[in-house]
């Protein structure tokens, strides 16, 4: 049995580590409302303030409540348009991908390779009536097909924007600053071998994700044995976890808070550890003239034995974090700084396990034309973890996306270590460079 | 007060009512039928702390705070080209049915509001009635050239007039006839010579696109045979597409003629 | 200023009589003999001129030509600027001019607007009109909105609206883009354009201190005080500096 589940485990975590992907856009409400993706977001898939406001209204517009009007379906006369209005799909795959690495790994040579990474989601989304919400989504990556994020929402509780709820598998940053699940920066899957349950696993090239939303620790696994890698993103940043979530405005536009609670162990079904995360998040607003929007949020989870280390034993993973974002005309500049902690820790570990990781993301895009968006990421990790296995990182992605459409797009992106590689015992920066192009695509 | 409000509010003062229905019954058949209820109605929409609250929950990501057309996401809407949400300081409006250089009525502004706009501008009909006027009466404000001149709706010909074959082809001859071509390109296929040398231009000089003539639902004005005819005669203000009032006025019916070749373009 | 109202009214009472009188005297003496409230004036420049742009007409050539030369800055030999607008600043002027007189035209002709630089006073009618065999369309802007955009059919007799507020306009067909003219509109009298020599006068001006605005679509604006009356045979002159 136990070796059973290794073989699938090498299986998964040796092809392409899972990383749920980050791109959400829902063409199917740009043709509910008959209009471009550009009106909610800056360039898909990120959003801009209009978009923020949908979301946080339970897909209607910002001040209506339009799920009554514009979203119920009439059954009798139900066309593929009506349907086309709540189905939407999204594919996105590296046409090339060319990863340079200081120490050669078998299985991972210094080769091209052609359409490595094929991501293919399907969701429907939209009203089912006046302020109730739902989101269903599925995910295909590299053959293993899974149910994303997916709830139910209850909106314009009490007057004046004053609380929405969000029930089931929620992803608790969407109403941040700074989003988890909108990257024009995709991750970059690593090469990862398992070495079992509860045993470090050997990372041959670790993966490329924001490094503040990611995991940091080294040696921390999930209550089933398997090892949370550092790049994965997780707690508030988390891209599916049960639970439940309320955020609203009730002050005016100016500020938004926001209350959780969540299942919190990291696993698709179930709640093993019998115990609670809660996480709350408060972001301000302001500047929303001149072409010009900021805004601020701060947050913290406090986990509750949601994760294990190697001598099995329980420990609680928490986060703090600052978000910011500040966009005037062509460009948009936001970044994250995260403050991870493991407490908990079995005495016999405490020495030798680094109890506190941090990470900064930097990004900035800029609209060069209509069609043209250049971007830049920073990404900082100052890993923790068991000591001898910890290492930290540091690096810069470049990127160019060209919009066929407002919901197509190629890109051609390169992704630089800007440490140095080395090899050795624990070759997690073995990187040295990686290019990759695709194409993303929404309809 | 509602549209159907202010409907009943005419009525309720017997010694107008008489007239109103006369005049009503008169201007319906001269001007837009929908138009002439409500055209009359502006202004009596008193609610500017219920519209600012409203503008700013809806309307201003897109707007701006004072109504300049540069709210926080106005930009990236129309990075470099037109076109960019509508500044409503300036006063100037491309949908109207009144003529050029004229503000719009406050039906047009409803409508616009409701209907939304193809492409760039959902439909804000998920807003009560009163809140989308209580609007209307906030965005007035942001220009003095409301209260310098009342719009008054243009008179549309008797019509639309049935979409013959012989209507089509005089349609098809206007547009040669009228420079159509110019822009929208020759037999309407887009774009014409002027885009592709860059010569037009909206009101921020942005470059702007004229409208595929072949793809009906995507008419910012509406696609039905009045709005197509509004847009004709009162022209697109901020764009270059001028008001052809003038230049159909030894015929004016030829107008329904144009809108039949032009509707006919699309598929059905 | 809000008195000066009276003062207009006077002076134009009087008007007749003085015209009757600088006929008299222009008949019967020299050029030099100035009527006290008539400003004249010139304006040079001695800059480095811009080179001139020629522009291929791609559309309805045989009309329009099939180049068009646009000249920045038009010059005459003595160094007069033509098209200069020059008017007296009178702020808070609260009433405009009644009489207004002629209504302001703008001829589409030769695919030029005539007069492609010209000044108009409020309530003032502007007409448009076409006499080309093409069609041509107007567009006349508010630095903020359009005052009319509207398309005529070849040789229309035009279209009529009264210009309401003060201010520059632009004036363009979208059309033909190479066609590009400018109407400034005042609330008060006092305005004219130079000819083609770069003079101009103002008639029927209070006397007293005034400042004149001096306006060029390539050179810019200028602004300079004058004392009326003018002492016999002056000429104000002017001199645009290089931009």
């Amino acid at each position: 049995m136990v070796k059973k589940i290794f073989a699938l485990l090498c299986v998964v975590l040796g092809n392409d580590m899972f990383i749920p992907t980050s791109a959400h856009a829902i063409p199917a409400f740009a043709r509910k409302y008959d209009v471009n993706c550009t009106v909610c977001h800056v360039r898909v898939p990120r959003l801009n303030q209009f978009g923020q406001r949908f979301l946080e209204n339970g897909y209607q517009l910002p001040g209506t409540e339009d799920g009554g009007i514009i979203g119920k379906l009439k059954y009798g006369d139900l066309t593929l348009d009506q349907v086309s209005n709540y189905f939407a799909a999204l594919f996105q795959t590296t046409a090339v991908q060319h990863v340079s690495l200081k120490r050669k790994v078998a299985g991972t040579d210094e080769k091209t390779e052609i359409g490595k990474t094929k991501v293919f989601r399907f969701f429907t989304a939209g009203t089912i009536t006046k302020n109730v919400g739902f989101f269903v989504e599925a995910q295909s990556t590299g053959g293993e097909i899974a149910l994303e994020h997916s709830y139910i929402s209850l909106n314009n509780l009490g007057p004046d924007n004053w609380a929405h709820l969000r029930i089931g598998k929620i992803d608790p940053s969407a109403f941040s600053s700074y989003s988890t699940h909108r990257q024009h920066f995709g991750p970059i899957s690593g090469n990862v071998v398992s070495n079992g349950p509860f045993m470090a696993p050997t990372i041959n090239r670790i993966a490329l994700t924001p490094a503040a939303f990611s995991s940091k620790f080294f040696g921390l696994f999930n209550r089933s044995g398997a090892p949370t890698l550092p790049p994965a993103p997780s707690l508030y940043n988390s891209t599916s976890e049960n639970g439940i979530d309320i955020h609203g405005r009730p002050f005016g536009d100016w500020f938004l808070y926001q209350v959780g609670v969540l299942n919190g162990a990291g696993e698709r079904a179930g709640d093993s550890n019998n115990s609670k995360d809660w996480y709350v998040m408060t972001r301000f607003d302001f500047a929303k003239s001149s072409y010009f929007s900021a805004n601020l949020s701060g947050f913290a989870y406090f986990g509750n034995h949601n994760a294990k280390v190697a001598t099995r034993a329980d420990v609680s993973r928490s986060r703090y974090g600052f978000l910011g974002n500040f966009r005037y005309k062509m460009v948009d500049l936001y970044g994250a700084f995260v403050v991870d902690r493991v407490s908990d820790l079995p005495d016999a570990l405490e020495p030798l396990f680094d109890a506190t990781a941090t990470g900064i993301t930097l990004e900035a895009n800029v609209l060069a034309t209509d069609r043209l968006m250049l971007g830049l990421r920073y990404d900082h990790m100052d890993a923790g973890g068991i000591r001898t296995q910890r290492t930290s990182s540091s690096t810069l992605a470049l990127m160019a996306k060209y919009y066929l459409r407002s919901n197509m797009a190629i890109f051609a992106r390169d992704d630089i270590n800007l440490r140095k590689a080395h090899g050795g015992a624990s070759p997690v920066r073995n990187f040295r460079n990686g290019f990759t192009a695709g194409i993303f695509m929404a309809f | 007060m509602g549209l159907r409000q202010a409907f009943l509010w005419r009525f309720n003062h017997p010694r107008q009512a008489k007239a109103c229905g006369l005049m009503m019954s008169l201007m319906a058949s001269l001007i837009f039928s929908h138009q002439s209820a409500f055209a009359v109605e502006s202004g009596g929409h008193n609610s500017s702390e219920r519209g600012k609250r409203l503008y700013e929950e809806s309307c201003l990501f897109c707007h701006g705070e004072v109504g300049q057309g540069d709210g926080p996401d106005a930009f990236s809407l129309g990075a470099y080209s037109a076109p960019r949400p509508r500044a409503f300081t300036g006063g100037e409006y491309k949908f109207r049915s009144t003529p050029s250089g004229e503000p719009p009525t406050d039906y047009d502004l409803f409508e616009t509001m409701t209907n939304g706009i193809p492409g760039f501008m959902p439909s804000f009909r998920g807003l009560p009635e009163e809140d989308r006027w209580a609007i209307v009466t906030y965005i007035k404000q942001f220009s003095t050239i409301f209260q310098e001149i009342a719009g008054t709706p243009v008179v549309l010909p008797p019509g639309p007039l049935p979409a013959t074959t012989a209507s089509i082809i005089r349609g098809h001859e206007l547009y040669a006839l009228l420079d159509c071509a110019k822009c929208h390109g020759p037999e309407a296929m887009m774009p014409g010579g002027l885009y592709e040398q860059g010569e037009l231009r909206d009101r921020r000089e942005l470059d702007i696109l004229p409208r595929d003539l072949h793809n009906l639902p995507s008419f910012k004005n509406g696609h039905q045979p009045r709005d197509i005819a509004k847009s004709i005669l009162t022209g697109l203000d901020g764009t270059p597409m001028a008001s052809y009032q003038e230049a159909l006025s030894p015929h004016p019916e030829d107008i329904w003629h144009l809108v039949n070749y032009l509707m006919s373009l699309s598929p059905q | 200023m809000a008195n000066n109202y009276p003062i207009v009214q006077q002076t134009r009472r009087t008007f007749f009589l003085r015209t009757l009188a600088i006929a008299g005297i222009l008949s019967l003496a020299q050029a030099g003999n100035i009527q006290a409230g008539t400003l004249q004036g010139k304006i040079i420049y001695h800059g480095p001129l811009p080179d001139k742009e020629e522009i291929v007409v791609k559309k309805d050539s045989e009309t329009c030509g099939k180049t068009r030369e646009v000249e920045p800055i038009i010059l005459a030999q003595n160094k007069g600027v033509q098209d200069v607008i020059v008017s007296v600043e009178m702020e808070g002027q609260d009433s405009p001019a009644k009489d207004s007189g002629q209504p302001k035209t703008i001829v589409n002709k030769g695919c030029r607007f005539l007069t492609r630089v010209g000044t108009a006073t409020v309530k003032q009618t502007l007409t448009i009109q076409n006499l080309d065999p093409i069609l041509h369309n107007t567009h006349v802007r508010t630095s903020t909105r359009a005052f009319i955009n509207v398309v005529l059919l070849p040789e229309a007799m035009g279209v009529k609206k009264a210009l309401r507020k003060p201010g520059p306009m632009t004036v363009k067909c979208n059309k033909h883009p190479f066609m590009k003219g400018f109407i400034h509109v005042f609330s008060h009298p006092y305005h004219t354009v130079t000819d083609s020599t770069g003079h101009f006068m103002i008639l029927n001006l209070p006397e007293g201190t005034h400042t004149l605005s001096f306006w060029h679509e390539t050179l810019g604006t200028l602004q300079q005080t004058v004392t009326l009356p003018q002492k016999d045979g002056t000429i104000l002159t002017i001199e645009f500096p290089a931009p």
